[in-house]
């Protein structure tokens, strides 16, 4: 683990129009995650952990305070150019997968290359090869439709790393598995970006899940707590 | 595919027309206000222009036919046996007869002009002209020509078919006292030779009181029309063509919603607004594709078998009568042209694009958190 910030943010408020008040999710937030360091946010329903996440990942706008990633301010920066950059930097894994039906598991692993650019030869050879190191190695042409929930996420791991980003946010990545395969999944997270030396933030609810990570956060009230 | 059919038809029904104009007229008509007296002389002058192939004197007007009781009121046209051949394809239109059979004594009618008279091949009709009823008012005796029926043609056009007749020209200008004068000229081109320089030559080569006249002249208004009514269709299946593109927008902003998760995972994965505005608009593109292609073949499809769609909607709706007294034709003609092909691949595939472009645009300004939390 280094001392460089892969990000960070800086005194981070948002809020929310309501009928007659707006309300305040974030109040304020600090954080930072180290370079291949696994950090999580605990939180109750609601508290915040999925805003504060599209946050970081510039996939929504705070109402005030800055966002770095390795150092670099990016809440200044058009939609195009965060969105660029944003492909190479973070890799996303959600409670839902969202796979995409139309394509095999082999097409929604490439597709983030796919959006960077044409496919190239070496990168179905990394697609490949991430899958293999998921345990999918027999399910590269299978439809998606045919996945269990487990595989499912671990298609979206590979998908999620074959940028090669800089951190991966993962949002509830074992809310819609049983115990049993997300403990399978929490463990290819942790191996992969501790393997990689890559930065891991996971927003979870489960506190058995978040104390397998290098530092447990809360978000209470707006705030960060550790 | 009705853009197809309408424009191939309407080609069709344009082209038997100018066809039939022109096979009727000759290329180029040559008349003046009065009779002309001295063709023989004209004839020798037109014919020895390069350009000209053939040109044949022919006489017209209006006479009274009976047969039985059955009176009726025909244009005949008296025409050069000799010469009119070549400028005209008679032999063609003939059903009944043949050109060698009409003669002094006789006359060939038109097909529909047979049905009301009751009349067929051998038949005597008796025919009245404007100038026995002249000499009539000078208390000479009415006395009809005798005719027989030497053949019966039929052109494929309602308008000549349904009531005209052909005399020999020398029959027709004893009917019309016209002496050895002509009404005027027909005139054949040689192949290839441009129409409107032959009558720029021949009117420059003509006497004054004479003036040639392009075939396309001869019905101008009605040229026009089948020209604007041709526009016309296609502007207003090009609405049809709008109409359905709002079908394919409505298709595609469903396919925005349905989407919506998918929109929102490329937006974090890094798509740009763009790329996402690019999706719906290329499922627009593909959708006209692939309809204005099936369209096109349905289309040639149903052009290829129209007589046979039609006859059967006749028989289903027992109009079989109705159909060949309206129309202009027997059979409906279709003409294939690349230009208007180019024209409905182009304007289908621009609609259909604009179509995508609404919800392209709606996916484009989808912010991908809040896609995101479309669960």
């Amino acid at each position: 683990m280094s001392d460089i910030n892969v990000i960070e943010t800086t005194d981070i408020v948002r809020s929310f129009p309501a009928a007659h008040a707006k309300i305040e999710v974030l109040r304020g937030v600090h954080l930072k995650v180290k370079r291949g360091q696994s950090v999580s946010i605990t939180g109750e329903s609601g508290a915040g952990k999925t805003t504060l996440m599209y946050i970081l990942s510039m996939l929504e706008e705070a109402d005030s305070g800055s966002v770095f990633w390795d150092g670099v301010k990016v809440n200044n920066g058009s939609r195009g150019e965060v969105a660029k950059r944003r492909a190479e930097f973070i890799g996303f894994v959600f409670q839902l997968y969202y796979l995409i039906p139309e394509l095999d598991v082999l097409g929604n692993v490439l597709m983030p290359r796919r959006i960077l650019g044409r496919i190239r030869k070496e990168d179905k050879e990394r697609a490949e090869e991430l899958l293999v190191r998921v345990g999918l190695k027999d399910r590269l042409r299978h439809s998606t439709g045919k996945l269990s929930g487990g595989e499912a996420q671990r298609v979206a791991i590979a998908r999620a790393l074959i940028n090669e980003p800089r951190i991966i946010i993962a949002d509830e990545p074992t809310g819609s598995i049983d115990e049993r395969h997300g403990e399978e999944i929490m463990q290819i997270l942790l191996d992969l970006c501790k393997k990689d030396n890559r930065s891991l933030l996971l927003v979870t609810h489960n506190q058995r899940f978040a104390a397998m990570t290098d530092k447990k956060l809360v978000l209470h009230y707006g705030k960060i707590v550790e | 595919m009705v853009l197809i059919i309408v424009q191939t038809v309407m080609n069709g029904f344009s082209h038997e027309i100018t066809k039939a104009m022109k096979d009727l007229n000759g290329d180029i008509r040559i008349e003046g206000e009065a009779f002309i007296q001295d063709y023989p002389l004209l004839l020798d002058l037109i014919e020895r222009q390069r350009f000209v192939k053939v040109a044949s004197p022919y006489a017209y007007g209006m006479v009274m036919v009976q047969h039985g009781n059955i009176p009726t009121f025909p244009q005949v046209r008296g025409m050069d046996l000799s010469r009119e051949r070549d400028v005209l394809a008679i032999d063609e239109f003939l059903i009944q007869g043949a050109l060698a059979n009409l003669d002094d004594e006789s006359v060939f009618l038109s097909s529909g002009l047979a049905n009301t008279l009751g009349a067929s091949i051998d038949s005597t009709v008796d025919l009245y002209t404007p100038l026995m009823l002249y000499r009539m008012k000078e208390n000479d005796v009415l006395l009809p020509r005798e005719l027989t029926v030497a053949g019966i043609f039929e052109t494929g056009w309602s308008r000549v078919d349904g009531n005209s007749m052909i005399t020999s020209l020398r029959l027709m200008q004893e009917l019309y006292g016209m002496g050895d004068s002509v009404h005027g000229i027909s005139v054949m081109l040689k192949n290839g030779e441009d129409l409107n320089d032959a009558v720029q030559e021949l009117n420059f080569q003509l006497p004054e009181n004479l003036h040639a006249y392009p075939w396309t002249e001869s019905d101008r208004d009605l040229l026009f029309i089948l020209n604007l009514e041709k526009t016309v269709m296609f502007f207003i299946i090009l609405f049809i063509i709008l109409v359905a593109s709002f079908s394919i927008a409505s298709t595609l902003m469903a396919s925005v919603v349905r989407k919506t998760r998918e929109i929102g995972l490329l937006g974090a994965i890094g798509g740009q607004p763009w790329q996402c505005a690019a999706c719906f608009c290329l499922q627009g593109l593909f959708i006209g594709f692939v309809g204005t292609f099936l369209g096109i073949g349905l289309g040639i499809l149903a052009v290829s078998y129209r007589n046979a769609i039609v006859q059967w909607f006749a028989h289903l709706t027992h109009s079989e009568a109705a159909f060949q007294m309206y129309y202009e034709f027997s059979d409906i003609p279709a003409v294939y042209m690349t230009g208007d092909f180019v024209k409905v691949i182009i304007a289908t595939l621009i609609i259909s694009t604009l179509a995508g472009l609404l919800p392209a645009l709606r996916a484009a300004r989808m912010k991908p958190s809040e896609a995101l939390r479309n669960e």
